[in-house]
């Protein structure tokens, strides 16, 4: 009975899934996410931690490195004079994870896949139209209509990577569980939900990755991650809640890095419904929020006020040098009776499951008192959100919108107020017929001067018609060990560590 | 015996329709819609219709709830994950053994220090020890698991660095978790040994005992303590089942990738096939377990055993 015993403990200890051996410091980089990673498949999710982890698996045509697109599966590309099709040159001799090497067929496939039946991401691979093989090495993408650099830009973004076909087809169903790319690290280990292991692949086409093991754990509380953090067991956590921020700052062996993001927190208000169609009473809500107050409690100073409809950081916008958006509650009142509204009045608010958010709310609640105007917040679970902003009488609501490939404002701010998004994410039911054609001609356009131009129009219309109220775009809060190089982390939601190593 | 067994066994026909159709008629009125979540909030009417059409989620619920059965009958399929398009019968495989190994580590853990505490509290009443282990069993039924949880991590892990905070990798990984979660069942089965002990330890067998002599260890493990085992046992499986649907929360605090986790990710994302999978394999497991209890009490008491013949 006793041996029973002991041998029961021990296989309880040790039976899972064996030992990890201990592996020497220096050798892994190991990063603290906080969604479980599921399926390593880029054409079934949107989710960006998902897409996170497959940037350093696979790779794309084209690369992006700070606001420039560099080479890295194609040698070099153009646009062709009809505007909507890229020539891209493959570069030779690279290596699948498999042993295969990358040809024509594989980026063909790959981009037939991308925009087929069954793929999640067809908000950004629908606008291709056409991917056609020219010879081995040649390959052009059409686009259905001419999107200048806002399609080639996407292209750097996971959802555009790179598979082998030969491994897709064979794997069928289950290709999520092993992926294989060209990328600088294969797949090792996936543990569903918790951990993805992987490793470096000595057969890269550059340079070769300076750690030998690169792992992603979850980890769900954002408490934890920073206790990971500090005990050592991971080198860089992501999402430091701005609570841990002063934390991190005393430990001396680590340290934040702060990254501006173009996440666009807004107030979404429905433009179909009274009294939010009325337009002094969205200019009366504009000047009654209280920005720096939000930036300051929420998110402790770690956010930019909005000082427009987009965040600073998206490109062709030039809200930097801008100055702040006025606060003046006695004006917003003063327009709110001119509105027809001298004693305010009571409306829903709309508030998703989230903390940020639910801070947020509570204190627009108390700013929008002051000015009358008194919100109900009804908390709705994420998941439930996208359903009750899509219906056509729902209440004003707070959100952000900050997962787009690029920072290119067709996908920044076209999705959000283009009229032929309504119903899926113009939630705000904006209809301007100028602001659609300007949008339309500002990504045709190639002179960036020019472009700047159209978009600045753009920018001009929003503030004054005010379908979203802007309200500020916070950093992307990184905490790292201090000995820990190399890694440019990202105002996107993907940050790409395959560089890192350590000092 | 076998009969007995059997008869439970077909109770599980019920039970598992039962539970499926409960939980059917939850997802079927729980607001949300899984084509939107899968596809994002960008995707198109029609990108949306094709979803729905080709996961069967525009028919009526009744044929829902029918092509499930039958296809889980017939078929043995419960269908594939939304999101990841794997089997959830292997979702599941993933999951059930971290659970299965986190439940039965807590429950090994809080019978072994439960029944021992339960027994010197109930041989030496009202000692000094006796009092000090009813409050720590106060306060371990009044502790919630996550609270408990993140104390535990902030001594050992943050403070001490013992051990880790997270993961069920490793033996170090899992004693926090195994701790945190067993506290409330240990709580429950140190006053449960103690109180089914005093009653026994009062009885005239007992003081036969001690009247011809018998060594005081063989008294209370021979004859007190079998004869209190079984509302022990009772308290014990019980136990069991909560812990095994209610270890999300200790799989939540410490990143843990089980059923209950499984379970709770496939909800927030309107994961339909993977939320029945995971609730029919714990409602499974619960009856199971509640029947492997019933047979232990045969085993245990032989008046019982002749009764079932």
């Amino acid at each position: 009975m006793k041996t029973l015993l002991v041998i029961a403990v021990f296989a309880m200890l040790f039976g899972l899934s064996g030992v990890t051996p201990a592996l020497a410091k220096g050798d892994t980089l190991t990063v603290g996410i906080s969604l479980g990673i599921k399926s390593l498949d880029p054409h079934t999710t949107t989710q960006a931690f998902v897409h996170t982890v497959l940037a350093h698996i696979n790779e794309t045509l084209v690369g992006i490195e700070g606001d420039s697109v560099v080479p890295l599966l194609a040698e070099s590309w153009e646009l062709l004079d009809d505007k909507r099709s890229y020539r891209f040159t493959l570069k030779q001799g690279v290596k699948f994870h498999n042993g295969e090497v990358m040809t024509a067929d594989d980026v063909v496939f790959s981009f037939k896949r991308a925009s087929g039946q069954g793929a999640a991401i067809k908000a950004w691979s629908s606008y291709l139209s056409d991917v056609e093989k020219v010879d081995d090495r040649t390959v052009i993408l059409r686009t259905a209509r001419p999107l200048s650099d806002a399609f080639l830009g996407s292209l750097g973004h996971p959802w555009a990577s790179i598979l082998n076909k030969k491994a897709v087809i064979s794997t069928g169903q289950d290709y999520g569980t092993a992926p294989v790319g060209t990328g600088k690290f294969r797949l090792r280990r996936l543990v569903t939900g918790d951990r993805v292991e992987l490793e470096r692949f000595d057969d890269y086409h550059a340079d070769k990755a300076k750690v030998k093991n690169l792992t992603f754990r979850t980890f769900l509380e954002a408490t934890s991650r920073t206790i990971e953090l500090e005990s050592g067991s991971v080198d860089v956590v992501v999402d430091v809640p701005p609570v841990d921020i002063s934390r991190i700052k005393e430990n001396p062996d680590l340290e934040i890095v702060a990254v501006p993001s173009w996440r666009n927190y807004h107030i979404g208000l429905n433009l179909k419904k009274a009294p939010y169609d009325n337009i002094k009473v969205r200019q009366a809500i504009n000047l009654a929020v209280n920005r720096p107050g939000i930036v300051k409690v929420v998110f402790r100073g770690y956010a930019e006020p909005a000082r427009g409809p987009v965040p600073s950081i998206v490109a062709y916008s030039d809200y930097k040098n801008s100055p702040d958006l006025p606060y003046d509650p006695e004006k917003a009142k003063k327009l709110l009776a001119e509105a027809g509204f001298p004693n305010g009045f009571k409306s829903g608010f709309i508030v998703p499951e989230r903390s940020d958010f639910q801070n947020i709310a509570t204190i627009l609640q108390s700013n929008l008192r002051d000015v009358g105007i008194d919100l109900k917040i009804n908390i709705v679970d994420y998941g439930n959100f996208a359903d009750v902003a899509r219906q056509p009488d729902h209440d004003p609501f707070v959100n952000n919108w900050g997962n787009p490939p690029t920072s290119n404002p067709f996908f920044a701010i076209d999705p959000l107020i283009h009229s032929k998004f309504i119903g899926q994410t113009n939630r705000f039911f904006y209809s301007n017929p100028k602001v659609d054609a300007l949008l339309e001609k500002g990504v045709a356009v190639t002179d960036k001067a020019e472009k700047t131009a159209i978009y600045k129009e753009v920018w001009d219309i929003l503030n004054v018609d005010l379908p979203m109220i802007p309200l500020l775009a916070p950093s992307n809060i990184f905490g790292k060990t201090k000995s820990l190089k190399g890694v440019t982390f990202s105002s996107s939601l993907i940050t790409y560590y395959g560089n890192g190593y350590f000092e | 015996m076998v009969r007995f067994c059997l008869r439970r066994l077909l109770t599980l026909i019920p039970v598992t329709l039962g539970v499926t159709f409960l939980l059917f008629s939850l997802l079927y009125m729980t607001p949300g819609d899984p084509a939107l979540l899968v596809l994002g909030p960008e995707a198109t009417e029609d990108a949306l219709r094709e979803f729905r059409r080709e996961h069967g989620l525009d028919q009526p619920f009744l044929v829902r709830y029918g092509r499930f059965v039958y296809n889980a009958v017939v078929h043995q399929d419960v269908g594939r994950s939304y999101i990841t398009h794997r089997t959830v019968a292997s979702e599941i495989a993933d999951a059930f053994p971290v659970t299965l190994t986190l439940s039965i580590g807590a429950i090994f853990f809080a019978t072994l220090m439960g029944m021992i505490f339960g027994i010197i509290c109930a041989v030496k009443q009202y000692s000094i020890f006796d009092n000090v282990a009813m409050v720590f069993a106060m306060l371990g039924i009044a502790t919630p698991v996550f609270y408990l949880g993140i104390l535990l991590i902030l001594l050992f892990s943050v403070h001490l660095h013992w051990l880790p905070s997270s993961g069920f990798d490793t033996p170090a990984q899992r004693i926090l978790p195994w701790i945190a979660l067993s506290s409330v069942s240990l709580s429950i089965i140190t006053r449960m040994t103690r109180s089914s002990m005093l009653e026994v330890i009062r009885s005239d067998y007992i003081r036969t005992a001690r009247a011809k002599g018998q060594k005081e260890t063989v008294i209370i493990v021979k004859h007190a303590l079998r004869n209190a085992l079984i509302p022990i046992i009772t308290i014990i499986g019980i136990q069991f089942g909560h812990l095994l649907g209610g270890s999300i929360l200790a799989e939540s605090v410490f990143s843990i990738p089980g059923v209950g986790r499984l379970a709770v990710d496939a909800i927030k994302s309107r994961d339909y096939p993977v939320v029945q999978g995971a609730v029919i394999y714990l409602a499974l497991a619960y009856v199971l377990i509640n029947l492997l209890v019933d047979i232990l009490y045969t085993w245990i008491d032989p008046r019982l055993r002749t009764r079932y013949r």
